[in-house]
C-alpha cells in the first residue's frame, strides 16, 4: 500500500467519524483489510491518529460534544470488530487478561495491547472498555491468567488503577500497566504497585514474557499524600460541586442556557476529572499528573471563551477546598 | 541468589540448638511469617491449578530443593512438581491402590512418611522413589538430588485425604522433627485452601453452564434493521441480574422484549429465564404484544409465587421502507423513538405489571419507525441510576439522546451507556438494560 492510499483512507475515516457514520467507518476499515493491512496497522495508522485528531477538534471547540461522542462511539464499535479479528484460536495456555481501567471508555490502547500479544503468540482474554474491579477479579478467578494488563489514559483514573492492582495482586496474579496516564520512565506505575510497565503496546510483549508467575499482595502505600488520595477520591464530586458553585457565582450569566454550553458546560463536565487528577497525583506521588490536567483544562476553557484567569481561579478554589490536606495543598500551590 | 536461598532455607528448616534461645525465636518468627504469607498467597488465587503452582513456588526454593503436589481426581492422580530453577511440570497417573506405595499409604492413613533414599544402584533408587513419585517424567527432575531426603505429607480436608505433598532436600540438609511439624502445619493450611479452591471450581463450572442460559442472548441479524444492546448488572461479581432483553422471530416479523423482574442477582436471573421462555412460547400462539403479555401474566399468576415482572413487548414488522412497531407495556418505562430529525417521542403504552392480577388486559400501540429512526427500550435502572446529587432521570436521558449521535444505533446505545457510567461514578446501582432497534432501510 502506498502513502497516498493511506492518507485517503485516514481522511475517509475521519470524515465518517465527523458524521458519526459507523457503516462508512467500517467500510474504510474493511477496504484496508482487503488490501492486506493487518488489524494492528489499521489501529495504529488509521484509528489511533483519527481519535487523537477527534480529541483535538473537541478540545479546540471545533467539534461539539455530540460529534465527539458519536465519533468515539463509532471508533469503539469499529475497534471491537477489529480486536475480534485479531483473535488467534490456536493459542492455548493461561491467557493475559487485557482491560481498560474501570470508568474509562477508550478501548484503543487495550485493543492495541491485545493485538500485539496475540501477534506474539500469547493468548489473550480481552475485556475492553470500562471493566469494574469486580468483573476483573471474577475473570481472574475463572481464568487463572498469567497476568492482567491494564490500560489507563487519564490521570484522574490512577486511584482506580491502584484499586485494581490491589484486587488483582491479592490473587497472586502479576499486573502490567500502560497508557498515557503513566510517565515514560514508569515511575508512577512502580509507585502504584504494578508488577511491570509497558510504555507502548509493542513493549507489552517483552513485559509479559519477563513476568514472575506469582506475585505477593501489593504493599500498602506509605508515601506522604497516599492517605489524602483516598479522601480526595471519595470526596471528589462534592469538592467539584462546591468549586463549580463558587466559580459560577463569581461569573454570573443572564442566559438561562449558559450552563449547558460553552466554558460552563466544559467546566461542569471536567471539574470532577481535575479533582480526580489531584487524587491521581497524590496516589502516584507525582505532581506532574496534576500539572498535565491543569494545562489540558486551561486549553479547553480558553477555546470556549472562558474569562481570562479562570484556570488560576480554579486552582485557587481547589486549594481552598483542600486546605486541610497539607500534601494536596502543596501540590496546588505548585500548580 | 542461590546462596541467599540456601540461607533462607536453613533459617526455616535447619535444626537449632535448644540452648540458643535467640536463634530459636528468630526461626519461630520466620516460620510464622512464612505460614501467614502462604495462607495469603494461596488463598487469594481461587483457581485450582494456579493455587497448586503457588504452593509449589512458595516451597521451592525457599524451603526445599524440589516439591511435588498430587491431587486425587476421579481415579486419576494429577501430579505437579517443581525443581529449583525450573518451571512446574505436570503428569497424570492412575491412582495408587491404598497401601501399595508410600503415596497410597500416606493418603490412606493420613500420616506423614519420612525416608532417606541413598543406597543401592540407580535402578533400586528409582524404584524406591517411584513409591512416592509415580510419574517417571517427574522422577527425572529428582535425578540431581542424591542422596535424598523425602518427606511425604497427606493433604486432608473435610476428614479425608485428597492428595499429598512430597518434599525433597539433599540428604544432610534433612528434616528434623520440628521441621516436619512446621511443614505439616503448612500442608494443613494449604490443604484447606486447595480444597476450597476445588469446591469453588466445581460450583463455578455448574454456575457457568446455568448462566450461559440466563445471560442476555447474542443479538440476531435482522434484515433491514440494526440492533444494539447494553447490559450491566447490579451484582457485578455474579454477572447475572434481574433485567433482561430478548429478540426473536424471522424474516419480516420480530418480537422484542425488555423487562425487569423483582429482585437482583441469581434468583432474579432464574426468573428472567422463565419469563423469556414464556414470551417465546406465547409469541408462537399470537404475535400481538398485548396478547403475549396477557398470556405471560396468566402463566405467572397461575404459578402464584408472588413475584412480579415489568416488561415492554414490541412486534417489529417491515412495511415498505418503514418498520411498523406494535408496543404493549406492563408497568415498564415507556420506550423512546428517536427520529432522524432529532425529535424524541415517547411511546405511551401502559399496563399493569405481570404476575399480580388474573386476566389483566393489555393494549397495543402502533408507531411507525421511518428509515433511520431508532426505538430505544430500557429498564428503570437507567432512569433511577444514582448520581452525586440526583438520579439520572428522564431530563438527562432526553438531553443525552438529543445532543448525541442519531444515525447509528450502536453509537446511540453506547452514548447513553457512557453518560450513565459518568453519572454513576463508584455508586452502587440497579441492573440496567438497554435495547435499540434502528430501521436501517436506506433513507429516502
Amino acid at each position: 500500500m502506498n502513502a497516498g492510499v493511506g492518507e485517503r483512507s485516514s481522511a475517509d475515516y475521519l470524515d465518517a467519524l465527523s458524521r458519526g457514520d459507523r457503516r462508512a467507518a467500517q467500510a474504510v476499515v474493511e477496504r484496508l483489510r482487503r488490501e492486506g493491512m493487518s488489524p494492528l496497522d489499521v489501529m495504529t495508522q488509521v484509528i489511533a491518529p483519527a481519535q487523537y485528531r477527534v480529541g483535538e477538534l473537541w478540545a479546540d471547540d471545533s467539534w461539539s460534544v455530540a460529534q465527539e461522542h458519536a465519533a468515539t462511539a463509532v471508533s469503539e464499535s469499529v475497534l471491537a470488530v477489529l480486536t475480534a479479528d485479531t483473535e488467534a484460536p490456536g493459542l492455548s495456555g493461561a491467557p493475559v487478561v487485557v482491560s481498560c481501567v474501570e470508568q474509562e471508555w477508550h478501548a484503543l490502547p487495550a485493543g492495541l495491547v491485545a493485538a500485539h500479544l496475540r501477534a506474539a503468540g500469547i493468548p489473550v482474554s480481552y475485556l475492553g472498555a470500562n471493566s469494574s474491579a469486580d468483573q476483573l477479579v471474577r475473570h481472574v478467578h475463572e481464568l487463572g491468567p498469567r497476568a492482567v494488563a491494564l490500560s489507563c489514559s487519564l490521570g484522574a483514573s490512577l486511584p482506580r488503577v491502584r484499586r485494581q492492582i490491589e484486587a488483582v495482586r491479592a490473587t497472586g496474579t502479576p499486573v502490567i500497566v500502560g497508557g498515557s496516564a503513566f510517565d515514560p520512565a514508569g515511575r508512577r506505575a512502580a509507585t502504584l504497585g504494578a508488577t511491570a510497565y509497558a510504555a507502548t503496546g509493542a513493549l507489552a510483549v517483552p513485559a509479559v514474557q519477563g513476568l514472575p508467575r506469582a506475585v505477593p499482595p501489593a504493599d500498602p502505600l506509605v508515601h506522604p499524600g497516599a492517605d489524602e488520595a483516598v479522601i480526595v477520591q471519595a470526596e471528589r464530586e462534592a469538592i467539584a460541586a462546591n468549586i463549580r458553585r463558587r466559580v459560577f457565582a463569581a461569573h454570573p450569566s443572564d442566559d438561562p442556557v449558559a450552563e449547558t454550553s460553552g466554558w460552563r458546560k466544559a467546566l461542569t463536565d471536567h471539574l470532577p476529572h481535575l479533582v480526580g487528577a489531584v487524587a491521581g497525583a497524590l496516589v502516584a506521588d507525582d505532581a506532574t499528573v496534576l500539572d498535565d490536567a491543569v494545562t489540558w483544562l486551561d486549553h479547553v476553557l480558553s477555546h470556549r471563551a472562558a474569562p481570562s484567569g479562570l484556570t488560576d481561579e480554579l486552582v485557587q478554589a481547589l486549594a481552598a477546598e483542600l486546605r486541610e490536606h497539607p500534601v494536596a495543598a502543596r501540590l496546588l500551590t505548585r500548580a | 541468589m542461590s546462596s541467599t536461598a540456601r540461607e533462607t532455607a536453613d533459617d526455616l528448616l535447619a535444626p537449632v540448638e535448644s540452648t540458643d534461645v535467640e536463634a530459636r525465636l528468630r526461626q519461630s518468627s520466620r516460620r510464622a511469617m512464612f505460614l501467614a504469607q502462604a495462607a495469603r498467597r494461596v488463598g487469594g488465587s481461587m483457581h485450582a491449578e494456579r493455587a497448586v503452582d503457588l504452593v509449589l513456588e512458595l516451597l521451592v526454593p525457599e524451603a526445599v530443593d524440589w516439591a511435588q503436589l498430587v491431587v486425587l481426581e476421579g481415579g486419576v492422580l494429577n501430579c505437579h512438581a517443581l525443581l529449583r530453577g525450573h518451571d512446574v511440570q505436570r503428569a497424570s497417573v492412575p491412582a495408587p491402590r491404598a497401601g501399595t506405595s508410600t503415596l497410597g499409604r500416606v493418603m490412606a492413613r493420613g500420616l506423614t512418611d519420612l525416608s532417606l533414599v541413598s543406597m543401592g544402584s540407580e535402578d533400586d533408587v528409582d524404584g524406591a522413589l517411584a513409591s512416592a513419585v509415580p510419574a517417571p517424567e517427574l522422577r527425572q527432575s529428582l535425578a540431581g538430588i542424591r542422596p535424598i531426603d523425602l518427606l511425604v505429607i497427606p493433604l486432608a480436608a473435610r476428614g479425608r485425604s485428597f492428595g499429598a505433598l512430597t518434599l525433597a532436600r539433599h540428604a544432610g540438609s534433612g528434616f528434623d522433627q520440628e521441621a516436619v511439624s512446621f511443614l505439616e502445619e503448612l500442608a494443613g493450611s494449604v490443604a484447606v485452601t486447595l480444597d476450597a479452591t476445588r469446591t469453588l471450581a466445581d460450583s463455578r463450572r455448574v454456575a457457568g453452564v446455568l448462566s450461559r442460559d440466563l445471560a442476555p442472548p447474542n443479538l440476531p441479524t435482522m434484515p433491514g434493521a440494526q440492533l444494539a444492546a447494553y447490559y450491566r448488572v447490579a451484582f457485578e461479581h455474579e454477572a447475572l441480574g434481574g433485567d433482561f432483553y430478548d429478540i426473536h422471530g424471522g424474516e419480516d416479523d420480530w418480537t422484542a422484549v425488555v423487562g425487569d423482574v423483582c429482585g437482583k442477582g441469581v434468583e432474579a436471573a432464574v426468573l428472567t429465564g422463565r419469563v423469556r421462555q414464556a414470551v417465546r412460547t406465547a409469541a408462537l400462539v399470537d404475535r400481538s404484544p398485548a396478547s403475549i403479555l396477557r398470556l405471560v401474566n396468566n402463566v405467572m399468576v397461575a404459578e402464584g409465587d408472588g413475584t412480579f415482572v415489568t416488561a415492554v413487548c414490541a412486534r417489529v414488522r417491515r412495511a415498505g421502507d418503514d418498520l411498523r412497531l406494535d408496543v404493549a407495556a406492563a408497568g415498564h418505562p415507556e420506550p423512546y423513538v428517536l427520529r432522524t430529525t432529532g425529535e424524541l417521542e415517547r411511546v405511551s403504552a401502559g399496563g399493569t405489571v405481570l404476575g399480580l392480577f388474573d386476566d389483566t388486559e393489555y393494549a397495543d400501540v402502533s408507531v411507525p419507525l421511518y428509515a433511520g429512526d431508532t426505538v430505544l427500550f430500557f429498564t428503570d435502572g437507567v432512569l433511577e441510576a444514582p448520581g452525586f446529587e440526583e438520579r439520572f432521570g428522564e431530563d438527562r436521558l432526553h438531553q443525552v439522546l438529543q445532543s448525541g449521535p442519531r444515525n447509528d444505533v450502536t453509537a446511540v446505545v453506547e452514548t447513553v451507556a457512557m453518560a450513565l457510567s459518568d453519572h454513576l461514578g463508584d455508586r452502587a446501582h440497579d441492573d440496567i438494560a438497554i435495547l435499540g432497534v434502528q430501521n436501517s432501510a436506506p433513507t429516502p
